[in-house]
This record gives C-alpha cells, structure tokens and sequence, in this order.
C-alpha cells in the first residue's frame, strides 16, 4: 500500500567464519521512521555499512525506491539518495561549519572543472544556490549561527547536528541516523528527538535509526528491528517489541519477569 | 518557506538575476588574469630592469617557486595526498619543453649549426617566445599524463606508502633521464626522428641544448642595438596568475571542497557522494600540469646546465617543505612560504653548506610549534587583520561590479558575517518555518 524507500532483503555478511549479519531483511516506508536496536556489537552499524556500499554483501540485495544499490560504490549511493550520519563523528574538521554542508551539497553540482575555474554564470549561480541552502540547513538544524566556524571546535551536540545537516545536504530520500543523541543529556535529547520527526516531513525522507536510547527510539518509531549478532530476532511495534522475550534476553539475559521489558 | 527539494527553480532564478550579458560574464571570469598579465608585464619591463640582474634573478626563482609549491599544494595540501616525487613531474616537464624548444626550433630552422645551446631568435615577444610558451603548455600536458600514472596507485594507498611511490616515481624518472644519451648537434638533430630526439636528452651531462628564454636580464642588446632577451620573467608571472587563480578557484568550487573533503575524512567524503577516486586522481593531474609548466620554466631558466642532478629528491623536499612550513591547503600561506625560502638562501648564500640542517632545524620547530604551518588551511583574508582593514575597502572598490554577490567565494570568516546579515535581515523563514519550534537557537538556554 505504501511506497517503499528502502528495502533490504536476505543481506548477509561474514568476516572469516563470524557471521557479521545474517540474512537481515526489513522495510522502509516512504517517509517512514524506522529504528534498529540491539546489544553492542550486534551488527548494526555493519548493517548501515553494508547499506550504504562500505561493505558488500555476500548475499541479498538492497533497493533504494526501484534502483538496486549492491555492488555501487559508497559515493554513488550517496549520489542515489541515501544518505548518513556516523556514530563515530565524522566531520570534515578543519573545514567551516558551512563547508562541511557545502561539500555534500556540491556533489550534484552541474558545473564541471573548467566552469568552475572560469567561473562561468551557471556555476556563480550554482555555487550561490549552494550556499542558500546550506544556510537553510544550518538554520533547521540550529546552528546557522556557528556556520562560520571550524567544525572540530563545535560542543558535540552541535556536531551531531552538523553530521545530520550533511547528510540532509545530499538530498536524500532515505537518511540513515546512527546513534544521533549519544552522549546528548536529557534536554539535547528532547529537541533533536523533535527534529528528527519533523525532518520526515520538511525534507520528504525516510529515516532508520540506531539508537540505544529506548525512551526515543520507543516514541518516535514506527517499526522496530532488535537484531542480535547478526540475526534479526524479532521485529513490529515499539509496543510489542517491549514484550517479546526473546527482545528481553538479548538485553536483560534473564527471561523472568514482565517487569524487565518496561525497564528496557 | 525554505524549499531544499527545489534546486532548480532556485538556480533559475539566480541566473535570471546574474543576466549573463557575454562581456560581463567574460570581464567577471577573467578579470584576475588580466590582472595578473599585466602585473607580469609591469615585472618584465619596468621592475626587472629597476633591480638589476641579481634582484631579477630572485624575482624570476621566487615566481618559479610560487609555481611549483601551489602546485604541490593542490596534491599534498588539499586532496592531502602526501606526494614527495614532486620533482619527477618537473623533470618530465622540463625535459619535455626543451625537447621542443631545442629540438623544435632545430626542425623550425631558427638555429644555426654554429650557434649550439644559443638563442638568438625572435627578441622579446618573438617567435622564439611563442615556441617557449608552447613548450611550457606542452611540458604541462606531458606531466599531466605522468599525474595520471602516478595517481592511480593513490586510490589503493594513502599516507606513508603513498610517499613511497611517489618518491619512487620521481627516482624513476632521475633514472631513466640519466640513461638517456647525449644531445645531439644540431646538424645531427636536423635529420632526427622524434624517437632520436626522446632518447638523446643528454643523459647525466644534462640537457646542454636548452636555451634560455627565462633569463633575469631581458634588456640586454646585442651589437646591432635590437634587444635579444626574451620574455622570460613575463611568462613566468603569467604562469603565477595563472596558478593562484586557479588554485583560489578551485579551493573555493565544490570540486575543490572535496579535495578537501578527501583530506579531511576519506569515508565521511565517499559516504557524502564524493568520488574519492576521481577526485585524488584529479589532484594529481592538476599538480602534476602546474609542475610541469613550472619544470619548463625552471629548465629555460637554468638553460645548458639543466641536468637530472637538479631534479632529484632534494628538489622535492625543498617543495614539500615550503608547502609545509606555509601551510597545507593555504594558497597565500604557500606563496608566503614560497617566497621566503627562496629569498633566505640567497641572502645567506656564504651559508649554503647550512642550508639543509637549518631546514630541518625550522621543519622540527614548525612541526612543534604550528603543525598546521604558518596559514594552517586558512588564508591571509581569514586573518582578523585582513577582515577589518581590507575587506571592507575592497568591498566599496569592486564589491558592486566585479564581485556581484559571490558568496560562493566565502572564505570561512566571512561567512559568519552573512549568516549573522541573513538572521537579521530574513526573520521571517524561522517564524513561517512549520516546526520552528523544533530548533530554537535563541531559547536553547531558556527552560
């Protein structure tokens, strides 16, 4: 009934003998919210690596809308519009804040080598709508007022913010969010878990997440994938997914008590 | 209402607003050069003659210089790409503009069989010009190519085994040049194939043909009274323009953000849709095009003493160390860099033997002191200095006509002030914004 953003069906990847994910298979609506949990080290990030083109996979295969992404190389999944933030901040530390944004919004640029050395009207434009845009982006995400500042010498919160303003600079259909409130406290918290439901509709995107934040996660997504090493374990509602033991052991490790799952 | 998914109405209505009239267009794209040309002649015929030949003779070694640092600064500053076979690419420049300016101006009939290794054709401007300025375009190109080689193992390797291969390549080419046999004379060269001319580049006695055409003294005459010199420190201040301008151009493009990009973080790049590999393959080509237009220069200057000793690893070090201490990615820091340790062995010339311990001596204290280099990545419009003084003067002087609105230019300073300009000026975005409450930046702190 609705459209399909991503979908990845059967992926799988192994590292020497250890399966690293094992046939991971989930949905993404159109604008839809997704979140991907589990225990550390449970593949999840290797999940978005395998996404986005950083590994291969061995088996399976990932659609982006109707486009096959396997066997593309990262920048031309990005180019296709799936974007991502990193759980490590990976941000262009010596650039200004709005250069970061700049340069991924740069990738589509029209204007080849020689318009822009010659500077020609298309590019000036282009470069100028560059700008427009990465201050708009800056200013959603709140930090239009750091835009001329290093990047490096962000306070953290404001460099999550930048990682996701990056990504938004690509124009994505799908953004990828891994762990976008570490090591946030519980204000930082509460404004980015509204930003990241309003970016749904203002920038047309669907968006999966990593968090280990379950407050968030619980509140904001619509369907939630637990995986395990490597192995999806169960996956529907927030709701149910608070219920169902095998959630609980992966978690907790003692299936005991109805209790555990609303701690968890 | 801020629309992100509509670039293309955007651009269209920024073009619409630049009205490219065609002279505009032409008088805004190449103003700088034209700058920059006369500049370089105002060098030629009215300073160098002014200083006299020793001064001359600094001038034309610092715009080489320039030359061949912005060059490597392209590689090594902003794709980061640590390359230190810089010379390798001079050489092939080099030895590539003088096969055609001595080879070529043999075939052309322009020397005499008696007047070996000397130019007397053309004058300033002359002919013999023309040929030296093909040259240096051709030196650029052959380079460009050898870039390309050199290039395609950067997409498999980076930091120290780059290095490696890149040094590799510039013995390599030492090598092969020092294999080479003699040049030929020129009643011998008149008959050559090409193939005759490539294998007889002089071997380790140098190139002993090459003329000079980038001399320090281009007002000499000869007997008849008709000036003989060439417009050597001309073509050299052209290349300079036209090096910064393309640096600067393409520092401040997209294209340029992500050599920077590159540098900064390879996997944040590629996972933003930069295409690594192009981009570092490009890096190369371009660095290695601008040192072989500087190689070509750098042969015509030293004229029958261009010889492989020249060109070996120390040449590259010299160029990595003015990239270093000026500042990896600066264009100013570079020429700045550029400039002063070329001046400084001249001036402590009875110290020659000093040169290299000092070198390192200064290269360890920058290392600790500013690892960055002078500049770091920032430009002398960066400074505060500059910001205060100079920037609002220029703005009033070209800020309406040459400079439209270009914040596509933006250096990182600046661009604070127009985001502060934009708050002011369009508050109404935030207030139509429908979830403006989502990122309140003034009420961060309020609870």
């Amino acid at each position: 009934m609705t459209e399909t953003a991503l979908a990845a069906v059967d992926l799988s990847l192994s590292f020497g003998g250890l399966k690293a994910v094992d046939k991971f298979s989930f949905t993404l609506p159109k604008r839809g919210l997704c979140g991907l949990i589990g225990p550390n080290g449970a593949g999840k990030t290797t999940v978005f690596n395998l996404l986005t083109g950083v590994y291969q996979a061995d088996a399976g295969t990932i659609t982006l809308g109707t486009r096959v992404l396997n066997g593309m190389k990262s920048s031309a999944i990005a180019q296709a519009g799936l974007a991502r933030t990193f759980q490590n901040i990976r941000l262009f530390g010596e650039l200004s804040v709005i250069d970061n944004v700049r340069t991924a919004a740069g990738v589509r640029a029209k204007s080849g080598i020689w318009r822009s050395l010659l500077r020609t009207p298309l590019y000036l434009a282009e470069e100028n709508a560059i700008v427009e845009r990465s201050l708009d982006l800056l200013d959603v995400l709140g930090i239009a007022h750091r835009a001329g500042e290093q990047a490096k010498s962000l306070p953290y919160g404001d460099q999550r913010r930048l990682e996701i303003a990056r990504a938004l600079a690509t124009e994505p259909k799908v953004l990828l969010l891994d762990e976008p409130v570490a090591g946030m406290n519980s204000q930082e918290k509460h404004q980015m878990r509204s930003l990241i439901e309003s970016l749904r509709e203002r920038f047309d995107v669907g968006i999966l997440l990593i968090e280990h934040d379950m407050g968030l996660v619980m509140d904001i997504c619509e369907h939630i994938t637990v995986l395990d090493h490597g192995v999806t374990i169960a996956a529907g509602k927030p709701q149910d997914m608070q219920k169902d033991p095998k959630v609980i052991e992966a978690y907790l490790g003692a299936p005991e008590e109805e209790d555990a799952a609303e701690s968890a | 209402m801020t629309t992100p998914r509509d670039p293309t109405r955007l651009l269209a209505a920024r073009v619409g607003g630049f009205m490219p009239n065609p002279i505009v267009t032409a008088a805004r794209s190449l103003w700088p050069l034209v700058f920059g040309l006369v500049i370089a002649f105002a060098l030629q015929s009215l300073v160098a003659p002014m200083i006299g030949p020793f001064y001359a003779k600094m001038l034309l070694d610092i715009g080489i210089a320039i030359v061949l640092a912005s060059s490597l600064n392209i590689v090594n500053g902003f794709a980061g790409q640590f390359s230190i076979g810089h010379a390798g690419f001079m050489m092939v420049g080099g030895y590539a503009a003088a096969l055609v300016t001595y080879y070529g101006s043999i075939k052309l009939g322009w020397i005499a069989p008696d007047a070996y290794g000397v130019d007397v054709h053309g004058g300033f401007m002359g002919s013999g010009d023309a040929l030296f300025m093909f040259a240096c375009v051709f030196g650029g190109v052959v380079a460009a190519l050898a870039g390309l080689v050199v290039g395609l193992p950067s997409l498999r390797l980076r930091g120290d085994y780059l290095a490696i291969v890149t040094l590799g390549f510039g013995e390599i080419v030492r090598v092969l040049v020092q294999q080479s046999s003699e040049v030929l004379e020129p009643k011998v060269a008149a008959g050559a194939t090409l193939l005759d001319a490539v294998k007889h580049i002089g071997g380790p006695l140098g190139f002993t043909g090459t003329p000079t055409y980038v001399s320090a003294t281009p007002w000499i005459e000869n007997a008849a009274g008709e000036q003989t010199g060439h417009a050597g420190i001309f073509f050299t201040f052209m290349f300079v323009a036209i090096v910064l301008i393309a640096a600067y151009r393409l520092k401040s493009s997209s294209h340029g953000r992500a050599l920077l990009a590159v540098r900064e973080n390879e996997i944040a790049a590629e996972a933003m849709g930069v295409n690594t590999a192009r981009a570092k393959v490009s890096a190369f080509v371009m660095a290695a095009f601008f040192a072989g237009v500087g190689g070509a220069l750098f042969a015509h200057e030293i004229g029958t003493t261009l010889n492989p000793k020249e060109l070996g690893f120390q040449k590259s070090i010299d160029l990595v160390i003015m990239v270093v201490l000026g500042g990896m990615g600066s264009i100013t820091g570079v020429v700045l860099a550029a400039t002063i340790l070329t001046i400084l062995p001249e001036l402590f010339r009875e110290f020659a033997q000093y040169r290299m311990p000092v070198y390192a001596l200064a290269l360890i204290i920058v290392m600790i002191v500013r690892p960055q280099g002078l500049f770091g990545i920032k430009e002398l419009w960066d400074l505060k200095v500059w910001r205060r003084y100079v920037i609002p003067v220029w703005r009033k002087v070209a800020g309406g006509w040459l400079i439209p609105k270009q914040e596509g230019d933006l250096p990182i300073a600046m661009a604070r002030d127009l985001s502060s300009e934009r708050a002011g000026a369009q508050p109404a975005v935030a207030e139509d914004s429908p979830k403006a409450e989502a990122t309140p930046p003034d009420e961060d702190k309020a609870p």
